[in-house]
């Protein structure tokens, strides 16, 4: 087994709210192999950027970390650390590309002045060299670096503005890079130059990466590895071919059925209906089964736990033993 | 460039209107006492030719000539610069007026504009970044206490407390009048003296507004996107403190500048109260006394300088939000 | 019908100390029926977005001109023409920025039915209500809720709600369904849809992502763009199944396999670079010439023009070797 970049143990993340803490993610478990890329998926509101932050100890008001320990090889649990300490190791040993990396930029500056300014928090000795660092990722990412570098943020389209947020996660070379939906605004073409210098950075510079998205088709292309979240929880977890060929929860296989297609009937592919439930204080029972086609009532009584299918295969639902679930896609 | 024109232009003509409107209005109010004068000179046996040139002399003005055209004479003076002569102060030329007057206006609200703009602009900040917590409500309250205060109370008590009960400074007046007027230490250091409590009531009736104002800016940057991911970057507190700074000032923008147009008329209270010579205690003593031509001026000055304060915002916004620029 | 003749837009940007302008959009001509839908789809920066904001009339044009039922919107603004520019409204990307935080949904929606006095006030709640029913959503549970007490996906369409407000006849949407999950993606595009034959809507559709091109426009139109130029359009089956452009192909064939489905596109086209060229040096020919795999000296000299591929159908592509591509290269 190879070594582990690093290990997310046990994490608990609550918001507070008017009905009591809101669980935004509930005792995840998550390794990342050095090297490797790591697929997040799950839907709107099921904790993935939630998880990310978390990574870096970032999480937004009025959302805290409840319990849990993130350890980075090499630097030991990031939560230990000092301020000042946690803020040196963001960016340049774990940057992210934020989602909506739309308005992730000072609209008063133009983008040469955030990296400069890059530079200065990062103590970093010359910053024209970075300068000429950043111009060249542009490149790469098939952007004009000058003009990019020159703008400010409104004046470049949607995904112009994503990538540059790639490139800036990209400045410090850091180890770990949590890519957060970063091709969502993304045109196909573009979405394979950046898949192309994700899956470079990774061969060449060993980055590890966690990939999250919506978009099953990308996962399937970078991830080596892939999470499924519902709910603040993680539902399974496979490594990426056995994921898309055999999903076995319910839940994923419900999400490889909601892509729209090129081929076939246009309006085969079917949503999926209903939300997942807010988890406001102790839960019973599944959170899925509301929503789910193979409710038992089972479900209601218990919630299921993380259980190994497979050698890396694992899923938590009651009715991985009893139904295949050897769908197709 | 071009709306930049045309907005100018916009302005000069409102000038203008506002300028014609004032010089009607004012003729319809009652007491006039220019034709008081005229009926005093007849009643003494004057005939209507000698007191019509004796008026002329004394005010400048033909008194039976009809209003259209001493309108158009008007205007025919103002262009030249000529604002008229002063009815109280007998045959004081207005310009010389106003223009002794403006200093004080402009160093006490001006003063009192940064400063308090400065105070709102930090306690602005720091309660956004300390919201709901024990330092948000006791500022919070307090600004808007203050704010809801007119600023004659709160210079009546400070007028009270620093001048009468512990006497720590002057009363009255804006400067020591046995002290030479000249840019000399003693001069300035005496304006400085006098000021402190004018600006002081003026800072203290502005501040909470500010503050309050600075708090809902700022507690909208704090929820962009930018923000959260400048945490991310790694960027100093410093650095992300700048960044709120900045991108809260942009909303606040416009109401300081028109703040800075609306300074003359502001601070007539705190003027008489302290009797400071400035443009406020004279717009006051001319409307009581009707000093057409000081009034008039006085008038027009006030709605020029908010007029020209709504260009000047309006253009130099576009100059420091880089979105509006194109 | 909603159409847009030959228009511009340029940007000034900085370079260096210098001043320069981009061309963003460059001469577009296209036009959209009543209670039709169009898509639009391109690589980023193509000018999509810019397009769409002159179609609905929030960005006016450099060049050319914008109608909305024969009534010319893009030139001063009447009476008139600002009532026809009410017909458009635009669905933006981002529902953030489109709701103002400090506003309930139903403060919100009132704003626009009373400044067009769409409704009497003593109508106002009921009409607000009838929107939100409209677009899925519960009037009880989101009138007097601030926008971030709502989901994402109820957010998407308490926006959708807004841009009814002033009961369009044509709706633009930018990437309105990009952000959302794929889950809860196709419920939203099925929404568009409803809502659009319902109310007799035309529509158009701005997204990158063919797959929801196809989705929402099936019987519609499909305009591919590039550099700011539209460089093939037609029938969106027809031109998703047999693309005639190089670069239409090149799009396509660039999908991951997942997504496309399966057995789409067997043949892969790469193009020649993965470099666009940049807006201020844009090549004097065809501008897909320096990227395209078919590419001939030919096309480096002159800019094609949009043609008729077949005389049979209605489909147009901006390219030299039309011929020559529509039939063999791509089965
Ligand atoms: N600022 C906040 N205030 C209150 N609750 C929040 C806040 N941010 C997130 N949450 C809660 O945390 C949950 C997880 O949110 P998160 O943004 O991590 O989801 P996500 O999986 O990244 O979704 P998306 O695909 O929409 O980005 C949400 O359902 C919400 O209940
Ligand atoms: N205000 C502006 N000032 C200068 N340039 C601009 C401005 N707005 C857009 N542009 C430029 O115009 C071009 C087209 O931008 P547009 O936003 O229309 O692209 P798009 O097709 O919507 O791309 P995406 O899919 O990435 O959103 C880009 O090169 C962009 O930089
Ligand atoms: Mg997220
Ligand atoms: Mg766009």
């Amino acid at each position: 087994m190879s070594e582990v970049a690093v290990a997310v143990d046990d994490l608990v993340v609550e918001f507070s709210s008017d009905e009591g803490p809101v669980r935004a993610v509930d005792r995840v478990n998550l390794q990342l192999e050095r090297g490797k890329i790591l697929g997040l998926i799950g839907e709107s509101g099921c904790g993935k950027t939630t998880v990310a932050h978390a990574m870096l100890n970032a999480v937004a008001e009025p959302g805290r970390i409840v319990r849990g320990r993130i350890h980075y090889a090499g630097h030991g649990d990031l939560l230990g650390m000092s301020e000042e300490a946690q803020r040196l190791f963001r960016w340049q040993h774990v940057s992210v590309v934020f989602q909506a990396s739309q308005n992730t930029l000072n609209p008063l500056q133009r983008i040469e002045a955030q990296i400069r300014e890059l530079a200065r928090a990062h103590r970093i000795s010359n910053p024209n060299a970075l300068v000429g660092r950043a111009r060249e990722i542009c490149d790469r990412l098939r952007l004009d670096g000058r003009r990019m570098l020159d703008a400010y943020p409104h004046q470049l389209s949607g995904g112009m503005r994503q990538r540059v947020g790639i490139m800036l996660a990209l400045l410090l070379q850091p180890e770990i890079i949590l890519f957060d939906e970063p091709t969502t605004a993304l045109d196909s073409l573009s979405q394979e130059s950046v898949l192309r210098i994700i899956e470079e950075i990774h061969a060449k510079e060993g980055i590890s990466g966690v990939f999250i998205t919506h978009d099953l088709g990308i996962v399937a292309e970078v991830a080596d590895v892939v999470a499924v979240m519902y709910a603040g929880r993680i539902v399974e977890t496979a490594p990426t071919g056995t994921l898309f060929n055999a999903p076995r929860h319910p839940y994923s296989r419900a999400l490889l059925n909601a892509l729209p297609r090129l081929t076939g009937d246009p309006r085969a592919a079917k949503g999926l209906t209903g939300a997942p439930p807010k988890v406001v204080g102790e839960v019973a029972g599944c959170l899925f089964r509301e929503r789910c086609r193979f409710q038992t009532a089972q479900c209601k009584m218990a919630e299921p736990v993380l259980t190994s299918v497979d050698a890396d295969h694992r899923v938590a639902c009651f009715k991985i033993n009893e139904e295949d679930g050897r769908a197709s896609v | 460039m071009m709306r930049t024109i045309r907005r100018f232009g916009v302005a000069v003509v409102m000038i203008w209107m506002v300028t014609t409107l004032t010089f009607f209005l004012i003729r319809l109010m009652p007491g006039n006492p220019i034709a008081t004068a005229y009926q005093t000179l007849l009643q003494q046996g004057m005939t209507a030719q000698q007191a019509a040139v004796q008026i002329h002399i004394l005010y400048d003005v033909y008194p039976n000539q009809p209003v259209l055209t001493q309108y158009f004479v008007y205007l025919w003076n103002l262009v030249h610069g000529n604002l008229g002569t002063s009815i109280v102060y007998t045959g004081r030329p207005v310009l010389g007026l106003i223009l002794a007057a403006a200093p004080w206006t402009l160093l006490l609200v001006s003063m009192g504009l940064l400063i308090s703009f400065v105070i709102g602009l930090l306690l602005g900040v720091i309660v956004a970044i300390h919201r709901d917590t024990w330092i948000d409500n006791l500022t919070s309250q307090v600004a808007s206490v203050f704010h809801g205060v007119p600023n004659y109370i709160t210079g009546f008590i400070f007028l009270y407390f620093f001048t009468v009960m512990w006497p720590w400074f002057p009363f009255g007046n804006i400067y020591n009048p046995s002290i030479a007027v000249g840019l000399t230490f003693p001069f300035v250091a005496s304006v400085a003296y006098h000021a402190v409590l004018p600006v002081a009531a003026y800072v203290f009736g502005a501040f909470g507004g500010w503050t309050l104002s600075t708090k809902s800016a700022a507690m909208a940057v704090l929820g962009d996107d930018f923000m959260m991911a400048d945490k991310i970057r790694g960027l100093t507190s410093a650095q992300r403190l700048d960044h709120l700074v900045n991108n809260s000032i942009l909303p606040l923008f416009t109401g300081f500048v028109l703040s800075l147009g609306f300074m003359f008329g502001g601070s007539v209270f705190i003027e008489s109260m302290f009797s400071i010579p400035g443009l406020g205690y004279l717009v006051q003593s001319a409307t009581t006394q009707r000093d057409y031509p000081v009034m008039q001026a006085t008038f027009m000055l006030l709605s020029a300088a908010v007029i020209l304060a709504n260009f000047a915002a309006d253009t130099l916004y576009s100059r420091i939000d880089p979105r509006i620029r194109n | 019908m909603l159409a847009c003749d030959q228009v511009v837009k340029r940007f000034a940007i900085r370079r260096g100390w210098r001043a320069q302008l981009v061309t963003a959009v460059n001469q577009v001509s296209i036009s959209v029926p009543a209670a039709q839908v169009l898509c639009i789809v391109g690589e980023s920066g193509c000018g999509k977005t810019t397009l769409g904001k002159m179609l609905a009339g929030v960005l006016p044009p450099t060049e050319g001109s914008v109608t909305v039922d024969g009534v010319e919107v893009s030139a001063r603004r009447t009476a008139e023409r600002e009532r026809a520019a009410l017909k458009v409204q635009l669905v933006h990307q981002d529902p953030f920025s489109t709701l103002n935080p400090v506003h309930t949904i139903g403060e919100e929606l009132s704003l626009p039915l009373i400044h067009h006095r769409i409704v009497p006030k003593s109508h106002l709640r009921e009409e607000c209500e009838r929107l939100l029913t409209l677009t899925g959503l519960n009037p009880k549970a989101v009138l007097d809720k601030y926008p971030h007490e709502l989901s994402g996906g109820q957010r998407q369409r308490a926006v959708l709600a807004l841009a009814l407000s002033v009961r369009p006849r044509y709706l633009v949407a930018d990437e309105a369904v990009s952000m959302v999950d794929v889950s809860s993606r196709l419920i939203m595009l099925d929404l568009f849809l409803e809502i659009a034959s319902t109310q007799d809507l035309g529509l158009v559709f701005i997204t990158h992502d063919f797959g929801v091109a196809r989705y929402v426009g099936y019987e519609g139109t499909i305009t591919v763009m590039y550099l700011g130029r539209v460089v093939e359009q037609g029938p969106t089956e027809q031109v998703i199944h047999h693309p005639c452009h190089p670069y239409t192909q090149v799009l396509l064939s660039s999908i991951p396999a997942l997504q496309a489905g399966r057995d789409f596109m067997p043949q892969k086209i790469v193009p020649r670079s993965f470099e666009v060229p940049s807006l201020e040096h844009l090549p004097v020919g065809c501008v897909f010439e320096p990227r395209c795999p078919f590419a001939t000296e030919a096309c480096s000299q002159s800019a094609p023009q949009l043609r008729a591929t077949d005389k049979a159908s209605s489909q147009q592509a901006a390219c030299l070797l039309v011929e020559a591509t529509s039939t063999g290269v791509v089965g």
